[in-house]
């Protein structure tokens, strides 16, 4: 099939197959699945920087999906993710105007594919020790008390200690998420870390912002997933405006993959109620891995990194 | 009984693997019809109308979401019903 707006062909079942793995995974850990999508893209022969857009794209209409069935199991604080929203915003513009700078120096392929590579071994490595560590404290519940609130069992929570203990006015609460006061600037902190790399690395930045929100905030797993794909529609959403703006975005391409996302996100949201944290955690930890070695592979491949 | 359980596996399959069908060919029509019949039209607007492009694009992945949504519950549910009403049936013969 010929996508004229990027001036590719591509084989839709491909991107129907894409779109279905990563809308089982996105649905089940509460990601966009860019970490999966994008390289799949580029090594089907996508330019990166339409591949940043087009990804942010379908993973917006995705994510619609998989919130929506989330919200029905009640895993969506929409106060949180509505006071993230200035921060997520802010950042997606910050990125999107760093890969228009790149894209000017014609560095965008290798500056991209390496940081978003480097990005996803690190997440690997943290969350896998991590959540192992967690599953390791045997002889307790599957929660912890954390500053006075009932969590996830987490086995960091330095971070969570240093986010609640920081003074600087206004606070705000979550019920939902069991955080009962905390400064406004570490919620709104987190929304720009995760909408920045959102508009650098396309995607809604989920393998980013849901790992914050449960070792920053201090937000359940569950509630972690839930919220951070109602935040990924937003970004997304803001991100592609941006990016199609800049003529980043092959639209055509992202309804085709999301004819196998929206049965995807249906399969991996139903199936998050099977699950603890800990473990949640655990089986998500090797699938940023994956991605990046795709990523890598495909540097190598087209000549643009070399031994 | 064995017998029976297994047929009745084969049954739920059957029709799971129906309604995927059934899916696959909805969404290949909207392939063909929908998505080739759009892209002229979505060619020249991201050529010429960046503005009406963009708002295009989320309007489409939004409308898309909403409407597979629609369809793909439909079609779970349906398949929920049938195993629902298969179990009843099999502890009715146990």
């Amino acid at each position: 099939m010929d996508f004229p707006i990027s001036g590719v062909h591509l084989s839709p079942f491909w991107l129907i197959g894409i779109g279905f793995v990563v809308g089982v995974l996105g649905g089940f850990f509460g990601v966009g699945g860019s970490f999966l999508a994008a390289p799949a893209l580029y090594m089907l022969g996508l330019p990166m920087h339409f591949v940043v857009g087009t990804d942010l794209a379908h993973i917006m209409g995705k994510s619609v999906v998989a919130a929506k069935k989330h919200f029905k199991l009640g895993n969506v604080d929409v106060k949180l993710g509505l006071v993230m929203v200035g921060g997520t915003i802010a950042g997606v513009e910050l990125g999107a105007q760093a890969v228009q700078a790149l894209k000017r120096q014609n560095l965008a392929d290798v500056v991209l594919g390496c940081a978003f590579s480097a990005i996803l071994i690190a997440l690997s490595a943290f969350i896998g020790w991590e959540s192992l560590s967690a599953l390791k404290r045997r002889g307790r519940s599957g929660q912890v008390k954390v500053a006075g609130t009932v969590q996830d069992r987490i086995h960091f929570t330095d971070l969570i200690k240093k986010a609640r203990s920081f003074r600087l006015p206004p606070y705000v609460s979550f019920p939902a998420s069991g955080i009962a006061k905390i400064s406004l600037w570490a919620v709104l902190g987190v929304g720009l870390l995760g909408g920045f790399f959102s508009g650098l690395l396309g995607g809604g930045a989920g393998y980013i912002r849901m790992p914050s929100l449960v070792y920053v905030l201090g937000v359940p797993t569950h509630v972690a997933i839930g919220t951070d794909l109602f935040e990924v529609i937003i970004s997304a959403g803001y991100g592609t405006v941006s990016h199609a703006l800049k003529g980043n975005v092959d639209i055509l391409i992202a309804l085709v993959m999301h004819t196998g996302a929206a049965v995807g996100a249906q399969i991996g949201a139903a199936a998050t109620e099977q699950f603890r944290g800990p473990k949640i955690r655990l089986a998500f930890a090797p699938l940023p891995i994956l991605g990046a070695a795709v990523l890598i592979y495909d540097l190598f491949h087209k000549g643009l990194l070399k031994l | 009984m064995k017998k029976k359980g297994g047929l009745r596996a084969v049954g739920s399959y059957g029709l799971l693997l129906l309604e995927v069908g059934v899916y696959a060919l909805l969404v290949t029509g909207y392939l063909l019809l929908v998505l080739q019949s759009l892209r002229p039209f979505l060619l020249d607007t991201f050529e010429h109308w960046r503005i009406l492009y963009a708002c295009l694009a989320v309007l489409l992945m939004l409308g898309q979401g909403f409407v597979l949504e629609f369809l793909t519950s439909l079609l779970v549910g349906l398949f929920a019903r049938t195993r629902r009403r298969d179990g009843r049936a099999t502890s009715g013969v146990s």
